[in-house]
């Protein structure tokens, strides 16, 4: 038990920045460029926690702790994910709606302390983290539900940490959302340009425009934990079986990396429709795992 | 518990009686009200809590002259259950309105209609009987009635006290009807008995819609929620807290006091239920989304939360229809637990929002700003009380809906057919969506209230309010971090009340509920104790911050803080995107020259339609078939003197002859 | 592996409908329809071999890719590019209700389907399910678009549910009749297209709503 949090724990720690470096490869071998080195944000993130910071007049106390609760939140989710079979640290019932909740706990201190400086910006970017993701949650539910239901299990990271895939379809329809919103929950294209500031289209970069300092490098820490844990739940719902398929999660970083490249980012009135697409396809998927129809055939 | 309970009510009758008599010197009566109807509750409430092991029903009964009556009051485990939430937030509320009145004095019989109010909700609890319990639904109607127009000489406090007389009465009538075919099918007008009579489907149904429609007037779900947007502003705010808290939750009582009276649960009340659950979660939380005062947002999220606790009951009874009795259990231990809890933090809520508007005179979001500095308890307060109520971890929200999501997740996975499966999707997807969105409402909330800046109102004289509003907002926020954090010591209250409502067949898993308990409890506290580890070893290893500075507006040199994010703003993507629901209405004056000249403004509003077009509409078409009867209204005394004299010959007959 | 790919066919044929009624670009909508001509035109590729004859099948699904997937999109293509409209036509219902009810009469027809005598007839019963979803969805879009384009297409939704149930319940029946059918189509859809051409000369535009002054 004590073994298995510190390996998620040090995994999530350790790996996640790497995606963040394989993505922009990707991007960088696409457009041509050398690009920036793997471990790139290894270094930002040393570079950031030796800084001092600057705070606007403005802030709070909830601006200072902020950072500390997104990022423990955010860590404390991605440890409740199995990373190997036979891993996970907890399951009960709904175990999931503790993890996406916690996920929520770090959202809402990452509005509270964005809507903390008094920007126009990050009230801007702080209004539309709260809606999309509003719009995400019920389709990551419905996923799950399905997963849920291929295992017959009530747990989530028991479904995740054990069991067998179930029929190629619905597993399909199952993760098709997840990555629909994993790359809206993560800020990537096409729902937000992660490097872009200052566009009409800011959601999450423009949310930490006055950290600074550790803060500022928590917060990194805690958006490339996000998406570790989002592509770890994808890995383990396509590979529930094998020991290292934690691996692929750096193949899902360079098909992240090709989206980017290839589609353009859409017009945000476009966002809550490609949510909702993404919802019908978990929807379908849900209905498939006890329809009759399918049960026959 | 009986007598305790008897003693109590009394003792906040003559406590309230009392301080008007003492009306002469304001500061003693008003002091001796407050406190010692806290101490009287905070003393009914442990005395309560100890003796809730070793409980056992017990009734009273005795002959009274009423005709169809009978004194027949009696306590079970689910009446003792509503009286916790009740006990705490009576306490809590009354400390906090002894200071809440500053410059214009509360009324002479403020505080009697307040203990009136708590004694009349107590009432409603142990009346075995129809007669009586009518008696005390009214009292509790009519005395809350009082308390909302306290501040009778404006204009939209009459008009709100207006509407929820209407509704009130509306509702009772609903009520009546379905009081009337359950004693008709007993034979008598006593709570026992109904219990004891199997009714036929059709009339069962017939009952259930009946209670549903009267007790919905009271809880304020969709689509009976009219009055609460109205009446919430308009009352005090520690009338607010405890109407919202736990008034509205003498409509659930009602509807769960009704299914108990049924053996046999239909099917279609669970779907039912959870329909109009997720519904009022929904459409509630995105008209408090789009809201403008705070107060008007909190009690649209109360239909929210009322929302979330039907879903609960309706997964629960769908449970025992179709005997999953795992299902049921989650289901009910979810709904009950979520009662208390949205008590608790909807009273904190709601005294956090009186704070702010006695301070700064103004309850318009959209006009505040930056109040965390000037009252930081205040804020730290409310920013507890938002969280728990947007149900994230840590606060107790989090807990009664998570038990609800494992109802339904536990039906969605379990369960064979495809009716089933389905409604369970629909409460996760509702349960989901209403979470995000309160996040939303709630961030907003708190941001543009106690962050950034203030926007109109000058706030450099505010302070933080007296000490007496501050202990009682804490006294409610311990709750709320006791329950969050040490859930599986609570869930012994509920298990009993539980049983009563999904049967025995449920009681095998009952383990179940403080194992989840325990495992969110060990995992929350870890957690916590990460969080502290690292503050603490960033304040150890500190660096220096520089913090005179002013936010980095892009660029921009002169910030001013009119150019913030205003709640319309923070609010525009959904409202514009759920315009099917809310009909946001802009109104934008401009003069159309190429460089302006005067001065634009922009307003936006959601306005409730519910309220505008279909229940004004209902009310006016009631109007139309009872103006037939107007006649009977002729306005000369002596043919009403003849009237009650009809009336008491026709009484003489029935009580003697008949 | 042939009976799970038959329901993914189905699946997307679903989706497509519901990317229809969901879409407010004919030129969007042209794509969305040709890629649901091409997915049917597979379907005839999973008959069971010994019923039909190989040759029939192959001429079958290659005619009607090359019809549904090719040539009526193109002339609809060019018809569009010819009326050039430039006002968005918005519809009688919502696209966001439009999409609900797209997923509710899916829902349903899965629902209904098993409930219905001669199913052992079909292939597979989630094909004809997707069927009789599409067929409600074509009359839908008909009713509700105001768009003529939009209302062919949904005529061409319509035909192409036929065009599964024909595939999938009577697979005894000779595979000719299919191909004549398919020509049929083809022959109307270049009537719609002319006719089209002609409102939009006379009416200079292409709302439906301007057809109704034809009767006075």
């Amino acid at each position: 038990m004590i073994i298995n949090i510190i390996i998620s724990t040090a995994a999530a720690l350790v790996f996640s920045p790497l995606l963040i470096g394989i993505i922009n490869k990707t991007k960088a071998f696409f457009s041509g460029r050398r690009g920036s080195p793997f471990f790139q944000m290894y270094f930002d993130l040393y570079r950031l926690l030796k800084k001092d910071a600057v705070r606007s007049g403005t802030t709070t106390i909830v601006f200072i702790l902020a950072p500390v609760i997104v990022f423990c939140c955010t860590l404390a989710a991605a440890v409740l994910i199995p990373i190997s079979p036979g891993t996970g640290i907890i399951s009960f019932t709904g175990d999931f709606v503790l993890l996406f909740y916690l996920l929520g706990l770090a959202r809402f201190f990452l509005i509270i302390s964005a809507l903390d400086t008094g920007s126009s910006f990050e009230g801007m970017g702080a209004s539309r983290e709260a809606f999309f993701s509003a719009m995400a949650e019920p389709v990551v539910f419905i996923s799950i539900l399905t997963i849920l239901r291929l295992n017959g299990t009530t747990s989530f990271t028991d479904a995740l940490g054990g069991g067998g895939a179930g029929n190629w379809i619905i597993i399909s329809l199952a993760t098709v959302p997840f990555f629909i919103v994993m790359l809206a929950e993560n800020a990537r294209i096409p729902f937000d340009d992660p490097n872009t500031h200052l566009e009409l289209t800011m959601i999450h970069e423009v949310m930490i425009l006055d950290n600074s300092g550790r803060g500022l490098a928590l917060m990194e820490w805690a958006a490339s934990i996000k998406l570790w844990l989002f592509s770890l739940i994808i890995v383990r719902i396509i590979l529930p079986g094998s020991v290292l398929s934690f691996l692929l999660t750096f193949v899902i970083a360079v098909i992240i990396g090709i989206v980017e490249s290839v589609i353009a980012r859409t017009t945000l009135l476009k966002i809550p429709q490609l949510l909702f697409s993404a919802g019908i396809i978990a929807f379908l998927g849900f209905f498939l795992s006890f329809s009759k129809i399918f049960v026959w055939s | 518990m009986l007598y305790p309970i008897f003693i109590y009510l009394a003792s906040l009758v003559l406590t309230g009686a009392l301080s008007a008599a003492f009306y002469r010197n304001h500061r003693f009566s008003k002091y001796f009200a407050a406190v010692s109807n806290a101490i009287l509750s905070l003393i009914m409430l442990v005395f309560l809590i100890n003796r809730f092991d070793s409980f056992h029903d017990e009734v009273f009964k005795t002959i009274w002259s009423l005709p169809m009556a009978e004194f027949h009051v009696g306590v079970d485990f689910l009446s003792l259950f509503f009286m916790i939430p009740l006990l705490i937030l009576a306490a809590a509320c009354s400390i906090y309105g002894s200071e809440y009145f500053k410059e214009h004095r509360s009324g002479r019989f403020h505080w009697f209609f307040y203990g009136l109010l708590v004694a009349g909700m107590m009432m409603v609890l142990i009346s075995r009987n129809v007669v009586l319990f009518m008696i005390s639904w009214e009292i509790m109607s009519f005395s809350s009635f009082l308390l909302v127009i306290s501040e009778a000489q404006k204009e939209s406090v009459r008009r709100a006290g207006w509407i929820y007389f209407v509704t009130a009465h509306v509702g009772t009538a609903f009520l009546l009807t379905a009081f009337f075919l359950l004693g008709s099918g007993a034979g008598s007008f006593n709570f026992e008995l109904f219990g004891l009579v199997p009714f036929e489907v059709a009339k069962s149904n017939l009952i259930f819609i009946f209670a549903l429609a009267g007790f919905g007037f009271k809880a304020g779900f969709i689509p009976f929620h009219v009055w609460l947007p109205l009446a919430h502003p308009a009352a005090p705010s520690h009338v607010s807290g405890l109407m919202s808290g736990i008034m509205i939750k003498m409509g659930i009582y009602g509807i769960l006091r009704v299914l108990m009276f049924f053996t046999s649960y239909q099917t279609w009340w669970g779907i039912l239920l959870v329909i109009i659950g997720a519904s009022s979660g929904i459409i509630g939380i995105l008209f408090a989304v789009g809201q403008h005062d705070i107060k008007r947002l909190l009690a649209y999220c109360s239909v929210e939360n009322i929302g979330i606790i039907l879903i609960g009951l309706g997964l629960g009874v769908l449970g025992r229809a179709w005997d999953y009795p795992l299902v049921s259990m989650f289901g009910f231990t979810g709904a009950l637990l979520h009662i208390v809890n949205h008590a608790l933090f909807k009273g904190l809520l709601f005294l956090g929002a009186g704070s702010v508007i006695r301070q700064t005179g103004t309850g318009e979001i959209d006009s505040l700003g930056g109040l965390f500095k000037k009252m930081p308890m205040t804020g730290s307060l409310f920013l507890a009380g938002s969280i728990a109520v947007s149900g994230l971890p840590f606060f107790n929200g989090f807990i009664s809906e998570l038990f609800i999501y494992a109802g339904a997740i536990t039906g969605a996975v379990a369960s064979a057919g495809s009716i089933m499966p389905m409604v369970c999707a629909l409460a996760v997807m509702a349960l989901a969506l209403t979470g995000g969105l309160a996040a939303a409402g709630f961030t907003k909330l708190f941001g543009i209230v106690f962050q950034g800046n203030s926007r109109k109102t000058d706030i450099s004289s505010a302070v933080d309010v007296p000490s007496m509003m501050k202990l009682g907002m804490i006294f409610l926020s311990v709750f709320l971090v006791f329950i969050g954090m040490m859930s599986f010591l609570v869930i012994p209250f509920i298990e009993k009340p539980m049983l009563l409502l999904s049967g025995e067949a449920a009681s095998p898993f009952i383990y179940q509920l403080s194992d989840i308990g325990e495992k969110v409890s060990i995992l929350l506290v870890a957690l916590l104790i990460l969080m502290i580890i690292i503050f603490t070893v960033g304040k150890i290893f500190r660096r220096k911050t520089v913090t005179d500075v002013e936010t980095w507006g892009c660029g921009y040199t002169k910030p001013a803080s009119s150019m913030q994010y205003t709640s319309s703003s923070y609010a525009e993507p959904i409202t514009s995107q759920f315009g099917l629901v809310l009909a946001a209405r802009k109104e934008l004056q401009s003069d159309n020259e190429i460089f302006p000249v005067k001065p634009w403004s922009f307003r936006s509003s959601v306005e409730d339609w519910f309220l505008s077009r279909v229940f004004i509409w209902f009310v006016k078409l009631i109007d139309r078939i009872l103006s037939l009867l107007r006649w009977f209204q002729c306005g000369r005394a002596g043919v009403y003197v003849l009237y009650i004299g009809c009336i008491i010959i026709i009484l003489f007959i029935w009580k003697f002859v008949l | 592996m042939q009976n799970n790919l038959l329901i993914l066919i189905s699946l997307l044929i679903i989706l497509s409908n519901i990317f229809l009624l969901g879409s407010s670009r004919t030129g969007a909508m042209i794509r969305g329809i040709a890629f649901q001509g091409v997915l049917l035109s597979l379907l005839p590729l999973f008959l069971p071999s010994e019923s039909v004859r190989i040759l029939d099948i192959i001429i079958l699904a290659v005619l009607s890719i090359a019809i549904k997937g090719v040539i009526i999109p193109h002339y609809l293509r060019k018809v569009t590019r010819n009326i050039r409209t430039k006002k968005e036509l918005h519809p009688y219902l919502g696209y966001s209700v439009s999409v609900i009810f797209g997923l509710l009469v899916s829902y349903g027809s899965f629902y209904f389907i098993g409930k219905l005598p001669f199913m052992y007839l079909s292939i597979s019963p989630f094909n004809t399910s997707a069927a009789f979803a599409s067929m409600i969805i074509g009359m839908f879009i008909i009713a509700t678009r105001r768009n003529i384009i939009a209302q062919i297409i949904g005529y061409l939704v319509f035909e192409n549910a036929g065009f599964i149930l024909g595939i999938s319940i009577a697979s005894s029946q000779p595979l000719f009749i299919e191909i004549g059918i398919l020509l049929d189509l083809l022959a109307g859809i270049v009537i719609m297209v002319v006719a089209v051409n002609h409102i939009h000369l006379y009416f200079d535009n292409v709302n439906t709503d301007s057809l109704e002054r034809l009767n006075k």
